[in-house]
């Protein structure tokens, strides 16, 4: 409880520095007397209205999914970062599949979705395949093939699935239904309640299941659910089946909620949805439903960073480097908890900190 | 397509972008050797190309570009060692902090140092004068390929010489590896781990910048935002194939180099252009397979404790 505690403070000062890092960085480059201007425009931006709301849901979406996804694969003490690239496979899945499945708008939206959660999976599971056969870390065969996933979705997209009437834009065809919008004239639509039941189940299934039991059991200690029957091979590769679904399911939504299409470069890359998703689920470790409060403050980050940079015109790249103060914190705070718990028992609960396999090189 | 793999050209150019590969790798493999999983590489990397074209365009000098360059490496790297060896943080988050640091202050930097996005360059930004080597100049065919390369790329070989020859046969050296190794036998047997760690994360982190300035300054002078396009992902899978063989390295760097090198010649080729986007991180996957396969076949993998 005393870890608990200590790693908030940690956590809330940090939030702090970086707060106080951001409001420096902008008075550098706008001037100090643009500091009060850019905290309206930060709260205009995120909260300041019905279509703020609306946009800053609408970014919480895919980040509280991916953070779904990165938070399965680092509770059985996975360190895979490849939720980006999952993320992409999903959204180039249905952005492909929707315009040829036929049906009624609903049975388009489920199919779809389907689609896009096997895409998910697809991606998942070659990241575990090639991280074996290569026997180098799923860490770093993960962060590689980001690259390819980005790398394959633009080819795929102009040479395969591209809509042949959009000029200059490289997009797929427009879908024939889309995700209802919830609230009219705001990006505010029923992904969000999608997302927030894929995290009460997440929650459910983790705390009230067996399935949920064996996946803590087994990030908490990967031999002795070895000893007591799980093969590591084959629970490892569920994990990152369930992990990539999660992720591809957040791309589906982001092209059957926001885009409407899939258009190259709008997912992937450094300001992807995933990294913010990835943050979260380091962010909120113990507590599976704070997940959703936890997207919505990191999506206002950005949603507000946004209306800075419409009124002040500093780049909303800021975010990342808040988040990135935040997360050193966090490290900070891992290591102090895991030295406690080393220490004595009662340390803490605190997940375990998974560490990459480096016997090539150090043995 | 045999015109393209034959020619000098394309030969000349591929040892040229497997330097800054071979640098990062080797800042990398120091780190990881002496203990510290340094997943940092390739937000190290993406300051020092920053840092590389904003001192060389400030001083009009490539020399200040590399310097500036080597110190914003040793930087960022001093920063994980502080936060990682001293304060005991988790290594695995500050790295991935620090990518994402480098991902989201380098276009800041670049608004605020120049008032542009994207990228960045200009005449003043000077290059990493290329070197004519005499003697193989005049070979037909090799001395295309072998003279007429940027300087660090001839200071890269005489590096991976080095940190063998340090890492082999020095004690220093040799402390490096048993904190790797074995902290705790290691500080038993009177080796000052903290240092030792300390030293192999600052001396890697200016190999990372000198990565990173033959990046940015050693064919077009110029920065652009997300630059580094994964080589700090892929330095670190080339670091954990060589294993114990940091010589291994310099053949990897260039079998990595060759895909990104011909994928930028495919248009000219008549193929995909969007290949160019696939070709290095597919290749890069194959590379890392057969580099297994390989190694497989030489030592016999032994139980892992």
């Amino acid at each position: 409880m005393s870890v608990d505690r200590r790693a908030t403070r940690i956590m809330a000062l940090a939030l702090l520095i970086g707060l106080g890092m951001a409001g420096a960085i902008i008075a550098a480059v706008g001037g100090g007397a643009s500091l009060p201007a850019a905290a309206a425009a930060f709260a205009e931006g995120a909260y300041g209205s019905g279509a703020a709301w609306g946009a800053t849901v609408a970014t919480a979406v895919p980040v509280l999914l991916t953070g779904i996804s990165a938070s399965i694969a680092f509770r059985a003490g996975v360190f895979n970062l490849g939720q980006p690239g999952m993320f992409v496979a999903g959204a180039v899945a249905a952005g492909a599949a929707a315009p040829m499945l036929a049906g009624p708008p609903v049975l388009n939206v489920v199919s779809t979705l389907v689609v896009a959660m096997a895409a998910g999976a697809l991606w998942a599971a070659l990241i575990t395949a090639f991280s074996r056969l290569t026997a180098v870390d799923v860490l770093v065969i993960s962060l590689i093939m980001n690259y390819l996933a980005d790398g394959l979705a633009t080819l795929l997209t102009t040479r395969v699935f591209r809509d042949p009437t959009a000029l200059g834009v490289v997009e797929t065809r427009l879908v024939p239904a889309r995700l209802p919008l919830l609230v009219e004239q705001s990006s505010f639509h029923a992904g969000a309640l999608l997302a927030a039941a894929v995290c009460v189940l997440y929650w459910w299934i983790l705390n009230h299941t067996s399935p949920g039991h064996r996946l803590r059991l087994y990030g908490h200690n990967p031999d002795f659910a070895a000893a007591s029957g799980t093969s590591r091979r084959r629970y490892e590769m569920h994990i990152a089946l369930a992990a990539g679904a999660v992720s591809g399911l957040a791309g589906g939504i982001q092209v059957l909620g926001v885009f409407l299409r899939y258009i190259d470069g709008s997912i992937g890359g450094s300001s992807s949805a995933a990294w913010t998703g990835m943050i979260l689920a380091i962010l909120a470790p113990l507590a599976s439903l704070l997940l959703i409060p936890g997207a919505l403050f990191l999506a206002s980050l950005q949603t507000g960073l946004l209306g800075v940079e419409r009124e002040i015109g500093v780049s909303s790249r800021l975010s990342l480097v808040v988040q990135a103060v935040v997360m050193i914190a966090v490290a900070y705070g891992r290591g102090r908890a895991l030295r406690a718990q080393r220490a004595g028992p009662g340390g803490g609960d605190s997940a375990p900190a998974p560490q990459p396999r480096t016997e090539g090189v150090t043995s | 397509m045999i015109d393209l793999l034959t020619s000098a050209m394309i030969w000349g150019r591929t040892l040229d972008a497997g330097t800054s590969l071979l640098l990062v790798a080797l800042g990398g493999y120091l780190c990881v050797r002496s203990g510290v999983f340094n997943i940092a590489l390739e937000g190290t990397m993406i300051f020092s190309c920053f840092a590389a074209v904003a001192c060389s365009f400030w001083a009009v000098n490539w020399g200040f570009g590399v310097l500036g360059a080597v110190a914003t490496g040793v930087a960022v790297t001093g920063v994980l060692a502080v936060l990682c060896v001293y304060l005991r943080a988790d290594v695995l988050l500050v790295g991935l902090a620090l990518n994402l640091f480098g991902m989201g202050a380098t276009p800041l930097l670049l608004q605020g140092a120049f008032d542009i996005r994207g990228g960045f360059t200009s005449p003043e930004v000077r290059p990493i004068p290329h070197l004519d080597v005499p003697g193989i100049e005049a070979v037909p065919w090799l001395g295309d390929v072998v003279s007429g390369r940027s300087l660090l790329t001839y200071l890269a070989w005489l590096l991976t010489a080095a940190v063998t020859i340090w890492l082999g046969h020095t004690r220093s050296g040799m402390a490096l590896r048993a904190a790797g190794l074995r902290e705790e036998i290691a500080a038993a047997s009177g080796v000052p781990v903290r240092r030792i760690r300390t030293t192999a994360l600052l001396v890697g982190g200016a190999l990372v910048g000198l990565g990173g300035a033959q990046l940015a300054l050693g064919d077009v002078a110029q920065f652009s935002e997300g630059m580094t396009s994964g080589r700090g992902f892929v330095a670190l899978a080339m670091v954990l194939i060589a294993a114990r063989r940091v010589w291994t390295l310099l053949p990897l760097s260039i079998g990595f180099a060759v895909f990104d090198v011909v994928g930028l010649s495919l248009q000219s080729e008549g193929l995909w252009s969007e290949l160019t986007y696939v070709l290095p991180y597919a290749a890069a996957l194959v590379i890392l397979l057969l580099a297994r396969l390989w190694s497989k076949r030489r030592l016999p993998v032994t139980a892992s404790a």
